[in-house]
């Protein structure tokens, strides 16, 4: 990430270096050193100043109820009746006992499997689209940004349930095909395409990040290539794409955590039970039916620690694969 | 560089500052007003969920008390149903119990079990409540809650789409299963399209009640009692309904739902559905057309009508709460006293104290009439109400919605989800 931006490339030759231009050696340089290293520390200081906020939060609301969760999930802790250690009892539960648990996991893999590179294809053609020197651009970006402030709000969630529905907006559409359809969110094989569709729907955050990257690349590559001969699908593929891969690495690693975790959409449109059939039932879903319907926040905080660790050995994972496809241009 | 370091700082410090301060007093606002005892007062905090409607006659009839027990403050903490439990079961846990909070008979057991709640006995007039419905907020012989009121689960029929369709209403003394079924097929097939007979109901009401035609209870010990046999058929009634046309089809039926507002009978979409007596306000609010109660059907061979009176929720008292005499006067005064009565209606149900609801039944609204009439009439016929149930009862209405839409998809047959919705039952209940 940092790699590109730092740039544009010419930058660092062209900054003017005072520091090392002929300064005499002795008192004066030693006095300079001081004064940069009060500075230093003032600097520090205001920095930590800033960081103070957030680090209260991360101590207080992060990080200890983090630790006492990982605690609870060797227990079978209950909100009202007693409780005591267990040992890895949820964690075994979890896998051989539950096919609820089972069934949310499979629920939300195949819910980020299919949305997140949908969405990554879907911003990245449009950041491609809007890249080209469109009108108004900042006026397109705000309005495409729109759906990724908007996207996980209780408020769109209720709006989806509106649009899929049996007398919903979608229905309507179809109904100029001829086609009559049923309700969509009511469906147990459609609840969960309608919750892919409104994720890929909030691409307005990679698409901007997409746009910034592809601001990155030096006009002079693609003059060299089209001197070269070169047309508009070949540059893309030579060009493009592999300068934008540390960009779409990025997406991808966030996005895909941020799909593991998601909730809001799918309590709402399921109506807080994983509706229909569990056919929407997330993961962090059935953590909170754990947790807060039947009161076993032990066995909640084991399934939480679970999805910490798939989406820490995915991201891990992510990361070494990232080796093979790539491309760093300043390596 | 130094000149605008200098005034980043002189910029940015108070900002930082007032930051600070925001986060330090968020974490501190949490427990403000937890026992604000200014000047000897007693604040006591009341928990409730509901619609906006609740809300603001609860707030009324608090004013009245407030206004009667000088020296006593009262704090409301009201929520939406989905909401309450979670925060109420937090706060249990981290010893924060509102002093007065509301609960459904589903999870009065459990709560009161888990030792939550305060013995009323002495705290709470109950000499002038229905002793029967009384008897439900008991526990081991132990009044932890005081029921706000009774319902009763029914048929509601919206009478202008009978109207319309040129049907008359049924003889509900005398129907069955199968004539419902009938019935709400036949008035799909003459309505215009878009109008449905009946809707489906999930609601475990109704399988307590097809339960009891057979002579079978509900709950056992930390169990169910109701048998396979019946779950079974009550899922392939189910199915049956959606197959003949009685209801809309699986998706649509699962995207109505159970919410009362936007339920086929209260849109004038829709014939028949089974409620709870105190939702018909808001059936004949939704519809703007009369809305009847009818009884629910039965088999030919039934033993028992199978309906039955439930305290709509209960009053309860946190066992840790340090103001236990005035949280008690303030049930009282929510069960007990005329004026409460006569502002709060039957929102919690039809009030179970005689002489409240003697001194306001001239007052009603007319769905309360109705209501009150209808329950006067079934009195003979009603089983008794059902006491405290097992631990783990406030799951088994997702369970049976769940193992319905098995049904409704054809993922499962009637019988196969009978048998995993007891498994599943048994292993939540205690």
């Amino acid at each position: 990430m940092t790699d590109i931006q730092e740039r544009p490339p010419q930058a660092d030759a062209e900054k003017p270096q005072p520091a090392a231009a002929g300064r005499p050696p002795g008192g004066v340089g030693r006095e300079h050193t001081l004064q940069i290293r009060k500075r230093r520390r003032k600097e520090a200081l205001i920095a930590h100043l800033f960081l103070a906020p957030w680090f209260v939060g991360l101590i207080a609301i992060t990080s200890i109820p983090l630790l006492a969760s990982l605690y609870l999930s060797f227990t079978d802790y209950h909100l009202i009746q007693d409780w005591g250690w267990v040992g890895f009892e949820n964690y075994r539960t979890m896998f051989t006992e539950d096919p609820r648990f089972l069934k949310a996991l499979s629920n939300t893999t195949i819910y980020v499997v299919v949305s997140v590179p949908l969405q990554l294809a879907f911003a990245l053609a449009l950041a491609l689209i809007l890249d080209r020197g469109v009108r108004g651009l900042p006026i397109y970006r705000s309005i495409y940004y729109l759906p990724s402030l908007l996207g996980s709000s209780v408020a769109i969630a209720i709006l989806w349930r509106k649009v899929f529905g049996a007398d919903g907006l979608f229905n309507e559409f179809l109904g100029f095909f001829g086609y009559e359809g049923t309700s969509w969110v009511g469906d147990p094989s459609t609840a969960l395409g309608t919750l892919v569709v409104l994720n890929v729907w909030t691409f307005g955050s990679p698409m901007v990040i997409f746009l910034a990257g592809l601001r990155q690349i030096p006009p002079s590559y693609y003059e060299a290539a089209s001197i070269d001969g070169a047309g508009k699908m070949r540059q893309f593929w030579s060009i493009t794409l592999p300068l934008l891969t540390p960009i779409i690495f990025f997406n991808l690693v966030l996005q895909l955590i941020g799909a593991f975790q998601s909730f809001t959409q799918a309590y709402v449109v399921s109506g807080g039970n994983g509706s229909p059939a569990d056919s929407t039932l997330f993961y962090t879903m059935y953590v909170y039916q754990k947790g807060f319907n039947s009161f076993q926040m032990g066995y909640a905080s084991a399934m939480a620690w679970v999805l910490v660790l798939i989406i820490a050995v995915l991201t891990a994972v992510n990361f070494m694969m990232s080796k093979y496809w790539v491309f760093y241009s300043d390596k | 560089m130094t000149t605008h370091t200098k005034r980043l700082t002189r910029r940015v410090l108070p900002a930082l500052a007032v930051v600070g301060a925001m986060t330090l007093t968020a974490c501190g606002g949490g427990d403000s007003g937890g026992d604000g005892s200014d000047g000897g007062d007693v604040t006591l905090r009341v928990a409730w969920w509901g619609s906006d409607e609740r809300q603001r006659i609860t707030e009324e009839a608090i004013a009245k008390f407030e206004e009667q027990n000088e020296g006593i403050k009262i704090q409301p903490e009201y929520s939406t149903f989905d909401a309450y439990y979670d925060q109420l079961t937090t706060q249990v846990a981290s010893n924060d119990a509102p002093d007065v909070f509301a609960v459904e008979i589903r999870r009065l057991g459990e709560l009161a079990r888990g030792g939550v709640m305060a013995d009323l006995d002495g705290l709470v007039g109950t000499d002038d409540l229905n002793q029967e419905l009384l008897e439900s907020g008991a526990i081991d012989g132990v009044q932890y809650g005081i029921p706000t009121g009774a319902n009763a689960f029914a048929v509601m029929a919206n009478t202008k789409v009978f109207e319309d369709a040129g049907i008359d209403l049924p003889d509900d003394t005398s129907w069955t299963w199968e004539d419902y079924m009938e019935l709400s097929a036949e008035l799909t097939d003459t309505t215009d399209s878009g109008l449905y007979g009946t809707q489906i109901s999930n609601n475990d009401a109704f399988l307590k009640i097809f339960a009891a035609q057979r002579g079978e209870a509900f709950y056992g010990e930390g169990e169910l009692a109701v048998s396979e046999e019946t779950v079974t058929d009550w899922f392939a009634y189910q199915l049956e309904q959606i197959d003949e046309g009685a209801t809309p089809d699986g998706p649509r039926s699962v995207e109505i739902g159970e919410n009362v507002e936007t339920s086929l009978v209260a849109t004038n979409t829709g014939a028949m559905g089974m409620w709870w007596t105190n939702q018909l306000g808001t059936l004949t609010a939704g519809s703007g057309e009369e809305v009847e109660l009818l009884r629910m059907p039965s088999d030919a061979g039934a033993q028992t009508g199978g309906m039955f009176l439930q305290p709509t929720m209960f009053w309860t008292v946190s066992g840790n709460s340090a103001k236990q005499e005035a949280a008690g006067k303030l049930v009282d005064f929510l069960v007990n006293d005329p004026e409460a009565g006569a502002i709060m209606g039957s929102d919690r149900g039809l009030p179970m104290n005689s002489s409240v609801l003697d001194s306001i039944r001239d007052g009603l609204p007319e769905a309360d009439v109705k209501s009150l009439a209808f329950i006067d009439d079934i009195s003979d016929e009603t089983d008794v109400p059902p006491t405290a149930l097992p631990g783990g009862a406030g799951e088994i209405p997702n369970l049976l919605k769940r193992y319905s839409e098995e049904v409704y998809f054809e993922r499962m047959t009637p019988q196969e989800a009978a048998a995993a919705f007891i498994t599943e039952a048994n292993s939540v209940l205690s």
